[in-house]
């Protein structure tokens, strides 16, 4: 619930702050695209910097104090809070409804809470010196497919947390000792209920990096399953390779455990050959799957700023995964 | 829009882009975005990261409130009140045998450190006759000794959390500690050999049986040569990587049996 905003005499009707409340709640900033877990005090900032404008030009303080029309209001909301609005005219503006947010950015990046408060310090002092005009001069609402304010805005918080560190230099991105051995527990054994969610966490930042695979994340997923010796269903196999043969089907869905890395590239790329037309070698196979093997240990690691991830905590995790996320997989309609 | 830039000037996708691609796959529309930016994507270590940086949290932001977080202080929140009930008991509990145990060592009987001890030594704490380690090592100290390893029968009596560490084992990496152990001879160098495969900068700790820190050393290849002197005593050391402990050993410093020695 918003907090009531008072001003000396500028005291405006319950109904009025109603409609205020659900034009802003409605139209301009649904909760649907600014979560109010994010932006918990939206309602106060808007409010506050709604009356401050209003208050300054009479006819439309008049207009909004005696009118208790919805429609006047959203009309009077519209032009001076809508995000448009505040990024042309007030960008500080989108800043300070985006602090909330960008704390909480910073706090799930940074696992240094002491540092923490500097850091979403500088990052809105350079989004104000300069980024901010940057947005204002790039960011257009009436282009089509154009992404969220919120989500260019973290985009661009997240690559000026980036330029701090490299800055700074003093600390890198590692040695969270508690979240590591931690996390090092949950991967290992990773079937207590306790740490169910944990684990659901991690298949879920896995399942995001897979996603970044797009096309090819099918045989990502199918390689990676055959180099850490995870059975694989028929389903899996026909997801990757539709068209494939009943002796393909064998080759792929047999059970790899007893066999060398070597060997079992060997039996697979001719499938794979076939399949994407191509005549690659095994091991061309095998070093491509382990490049993509390491690189996503890499952006586990790195989301976790710590190193937490080994490849055989990827191959848990992929055991993991797998059995979570293949029934969501098929819900999602993938072939 | 008024600037369209898929990419930046440095090749990677612009803020716009990546802001499309998060926004995209929080709505499970991935597919549809420009042949260009998914492809980029799908080779480039560096904007997947700023992708999955910002998607994730956003994601997470969406769910209930606090499940964000993967920082230490966001899982404490999330702790089952059971457990932290538990917990605190477990912390009270300890408090109190660690208040009853310097209890009772602050009124047992003090050990004869004139008879069992070395007779020469200037400093209160150790003697420290020569060189520091070992220069084959490489090694630096990187913390001055801080406390008397004491003597007297308190100082062999084993310390029960180093105890159960021992023979303990780094999940991910196999460490074999190889020497010191049993009794090694006051005023003889001690020599720390161990086998690893651990790749990082190791650091070695003696502790004495209180559980602190006498020494640490950053060391490179074993062995390593510990050319300071020990009290009598029993001690303990342990061998870490910088995100590992990976082994604890121990090892005993047998009181002079000559005035020569």
């Amino acid at each position: 619930m918003a907090k009531r905003i008072d001003f000396p005499g500028s005291t405006i009707s319950d109904q009025n702050r109603a409609i205020l409340s659900e034009v802003i709640d409605g139209l301009l900033y649904p909760p649907a695209i600014y979560n109010r877990s994010l932006f918990p005090d939206l309602h106060e900032c808007l409010t506050h910097h709604f009356l401050t404008e209003i208050r300054s030009r009479p006819a439309r303080w008049k207009l909004f104090k005696d009118v208790g029309k919805r429609s006047a209001i959203a009309k009077l909301a519209t032009e001076v809070l809508a995000p448009q609005r505040l990024l042309e005219r007030h960008p500080e503006m989108i800043v300070l409804i985006h602090r909330r947010c960008i704390e909480r950015f910073v706090a799930y990046k940074h696992h240094y809470a002491g540092e923490r408060t500097d850091i979403v310090q500088e990052i809105i002092a350079r989004l104000l010196e300069r980024t901010m005009h940057k947005i204002r001069e790039r960011f257009d609402f009436r282009h089509g497919p154009a992404p969220s304010l919120t989500s260019y805005l973290l985009v661009c918080v997240r690559n000026l947390y980036m330029d701090l560190l490299r800055e700074a230099k003093s600390r890198d991105m590692r040695g969270t000792e508690s979240l590591d051995s931690g996390m090092r527990c949950v991967v290992e054994r990773g079937a207590t209920p306790f740490e169910t969610l944990a684990m659901e966490e991690e298949s879920e930042k896995l399942d995001a990096i897979l996603a970044l695979y797009d096309r090819s994340r099918k045989k990502v997923e199918l390689s990676l399953k055959i180099k850490f010796r995870l059975r694989i269903t028929e389903m899996e196999a026909l997801r990757c390779f539709p068209g494939l043969a009943a002796e393909e089907l064998a080759v792929l869905t047999r059970d790899f455990t007893q066999t060398t890395d070597q060997q079992v590239f060997s039996i697979i790329v001719p499938v794979f050959n076939r399949h994407e037309e191509k005549t690659n070698a095994s091991d061309s196979l095998r070093k491509w799957i382990h490049i993509k093997a390491e690189e996503i240990v890499a952006h586990l690691n790195r989301l976790h700023a710590a190193e937490v991830y080994s490849m055989d905590h990827l191959a848990t995790l992929m055991a993991w995964h797998s059995r979570t996320f293949s029934t969501a997989i098929e819900k999602r309609g993938q072939p | 829009m008024k600037a369209e830039v898929l990419f930046g000037p440095d090749g990677h996708l612009s803020e716009w882009s990546a802001a499309l691609c998060v926004d995209a796959l929080k709505q499970g529309n991935y597919s549809s975005l420009a042949e260009a930016i998914r492809g980029h994507v799908e080779a480039c270590f560096h904007c997947q990261g700023v992708i999955l940086d910002v998607q994730l949290f956003l994601q997470h932001a969406g769910e209930a409130g606090d499940r964000v977080l993967n920082t230490p202080e966001i899982r404490v929140r999330r702790a089952d009140p059971v457990f932290v009930r538990l917990a605190a008991a477990v912390a009270v509990l300890a408090v109190a045998l660690t208040l009853f145990v310097l209890f009772q060592r602050s009124h047992s009987p003090v050990g004869n450190s004139v008879t069992t001890g070395p007779t020469d030594i200037s400093s209160p704490s150790v003697q420290r006759p020569d060189s520091g380690p070992d220069a084959r090592t490489e090694a630096e100290p990187v913390r001055q000794p801080r406390m008397s390893a004491g003597s007297g029968d308190a100082s062999f009596s084993p310390n029960a959390n180093l105890e159960s560490m021992i023979g303990s084992r780094s999940r991910s990496l196999s460490t074999q500690l190889l020497a010191p152990a049993g009794e090694v001879p006051y005023s003889h160098d001690i020599v720390f050999s161990w086998e690893t495969t651990a790749r990082d900068p190791l650091q070695l700790k003696i502790l004495s049986n209180r559980n602190e820190v006498i020494f640490a050393f950053t060391v490179g290849d074993p062995p390593f040569v510990f050319r300071e002197r020990l009290f009598p005593g029993l001690y303990y050391w342990k061998l870490e990587s910088r995100a590992d402990l990976l082994a604890v050993g121990k090892f005993s410093v047998r009181p002079a049996t000559s005035p020569t020695e």
